[in-house]
């Protein structure tokens, strides 16, 4: 089991953050292990971004207590030199080129400057370095606060939402540049609503809804666990709405999703007797059914589970 | 260190040492100009500190900062603006927390950045008053005034006091400009703030209550640029003024290490 090969990075026990009457953070139990991809997982506004400022000493706890490579997170100082991060978008001086901005980094960090043409070339911007940064695209800010996020050669990179705002090109560059990073045995935690992107990369996940833990574990684990999903199709599309409906009358969450209905069969305990109970309610309601499959779950799959279920 | 010699490669930008750092010697290159040009033979004349002063005084140990000094009354605004813009805008555009990911200890980062944009004033400053006594010394000639009593101990002395002087007052101005660029943590609010309680605000009740001058930061803070005013003496403004400024400071500081970075 991963979990037991490797010692924690990141710990967290019942980290809480409240904002008068709101908490963002609800008492998060969790933990990621060293040299994986973790992907952090939450739909926007589940605190995935309040708890990353929390490990990185910007957002002061509620409560709880946590630890960031060993050490307590009431003392930033002493674990940061050895975290690289980029929270939500890039933010560097817009008038100053890549390199500058880096150049203030490295200055402020005691940094060697050497390091700028390394990560400059890890991120592919090295023949832009010396541009102003308000001339990049989005694409390459964010390539940018990947570099900055390298320059003091970090064990523990943290990313948030890395490809926000991305067009599709930028997100698979930015995934082969998270694979790329991630083989040289540093630790990743990288959060994202984005499902498919951290599915295809992650081998670690903590997923979090409304501020509190509802899953962690290796992602294959997660995707074992009955997370099949049965694909429905009828014969005229008009029907698609009151399938879900019947769907849902057996106790499946069903989604319509196009021309189809997707069913999550996660909590379903004998997938046979279900599939003829959908067929036969169907039959029952002068339903043609066209179309059933069952196909391999996805993370979005589980996630919905999870999340419905929690 | 780190901070200051960050800040410095910050501020170092060509463009942003044009902005910051050339106002300054530009406005007393101005006003040496004017004051030169206006300076008069009249017996009864304006404060040697004004824009008309009488030959007499320029010929004096006085006349060789007094280009520079008639700039003074653009220092306070332009140090406030500068070092609330250094401040605010590390929020608006969310560098700060790219910065504190880097140096964590935020009382040594402010400390650094106050440092670094302090030095640029003070060098702003210093390159205001050379420029400032070669274009004195350039155009008096042709008012007929003889400027050996610039050179003399006096002169040096009063070139030295006047230079330390704009300084202090930068620094009380530049500490309000950081509290109140930390605290309201918006370049627009915090300089629509400062620049109406220092231009017109304190002004227009000064009018109405004269002894406005000796209570108020603004008015406080141009006394000590002045080396005093009838008013308000040298001694009043630096230790009222300094009190007020390191009141601010403290306010900012702690608003700035302990308030969360969340935007």
């Amino acid at each position: 089991m991963l979990e037991l090969m490797t010692e924690p990075v990141v710990v967290t026990h019942s980290l809480t953050k409240r904002y008068g009457q709101r908490t963002a953070v609800d008492g998060l139990d969790m933990h990621v292990p060293a040299g994986v991809v973790a992907g952090f997982i939450g739909a926007n506004g589940a605190g995935k971004t309040t708890t990353l400022r929390m490990l990185l000493g910007l957002v002061r706890p509620s409560a709880g207590t946590a630890t960031v490579l060993g050490h307590d997170l009431g003392d930033p100082s002493s674990y940061l030199r050895k975290v690289g991060a980029l929270i939500e978008s890039p933010a560097f001086y817009p008038g100053l080129s890549g390199e500058r901005n880096l150049k203030v980094q490295t200055s402020l960090g005691g940094i060697p400057e050497r390091r700028i043409p390394e990560v400059l070339e890890v991120v592919g911007l090295a023949d832009r370095g010396g541009d102003a940064y308000k001339s990049y695209s989005l694409g390459m800010k964010q390539r940018l606060g990947i570099a900055s996020a390298l320059l003091g050669e970090p064990e523990l990179l943290v990313l948030d939402e890395p490809t926000n705002g991305l067009d599709p090109t930028g997100i698979r560059d930015m995934r082969e540049l998270l694979r790329q990073v991630a083989d040289t045995g540093l630790t990743v935690l990288v959060s994202s609503h984005q499902l498919v992107e951290l599915e295809q990369v992650c081998d670690w996940l903590v997923m979090v809804d409304a501020g509190r833990q509802v899953f962690q574990g290796t992602t294959s684990q997660l995707l074992a666990a009955g997370s099949d999903r049965l694909v429905l199709a009828t014969e005229h599309s008009r029907d698609l709405d009151r399938l879900v409906a019947i769907v849902q009358a057996l106790g499946a969450l069903a989604s319509r999703q196009g021309r189809k209905v997707h069913v999550p069969l996660g909590g379903v305990d004998d997938v046979t007797t279900f599939l003829a109970g959908v067929n036969r309610a169907a039959m029952g309601e002068a339903i043609v059914l066209v179309e059933i499959a069952v196909t391999a779950g996805t993370l979005e799959d589980r996630y919905a589970s999870l999340v419905g279920a929690a | 260190m780190n901070a200051y010699r960050s800040e410095l490669v910050k501020l170092g930008r060509r463009t942003t040492l044009l902005a910051a750092g050339a106002v300054l010697p530009f406005l007393a290159l101005l006003a040496t100009t004017l004051v030169i040009l206006n300076a008069t033979d009249r017996a009864v004349v304006a404060a040697a500190d004004g824009f008309e002063p009488s030959l007499a005084q320029l010929g004096s140990s006085l006349g060789i900062t007094a280009g520079f000094r008639a700039s003074k009354g653009f220092l306070g605004i332009l140090v406030f603006t500068l070092f609330l813009t250094s401040f605010s805008s590390e929020y608006v555009q969310g560098t700060l927390r790219t910065m504190l990911l880097r140096e964590p200890r935020r009382g040594r980062l402010l400390l650094g950045k106050l440092a670094a944009v302090l030095s640029l004033v003070a060098g702003s400053l210093l390159l205001a008053e050379v420029l400032s006594i070669g274009l004195s010394a350039a155009l008096v000639d042709n008012r007929g005034v003889g400027i050996s009593a610039w050179w003399t101990g006096a002169g040096l002395q009063q070139a030295g006091g006047d230079y330390l002087n704009a300084l202090l007052a930068a620094t009380l101005f530049g500490a309000m400009g950081t509290a109140v660029g930390v605290l309201v943590r918006s370049t627009s609010v915090g300089l629509a703030l400062g620049l109406a309680w220092l231009l017109p605000l304190e002004h227009i009740i000064q009018n109405a209550w004269a002894d406005a001058a000796r209570w108020f930061p603004g008015l406080l803070f141009d006394a000590v640029a002045s080396g005093g005013t009838v008013t308000t003496t040298y001694g009043r403004g630096l230790v009222l003024g300094g009190a007020v400024a390191v009141a601010l400071l403290a306010a900012g500081a702690t608003s700035f290490v302990r308030r969360d970075v969340s935007g």
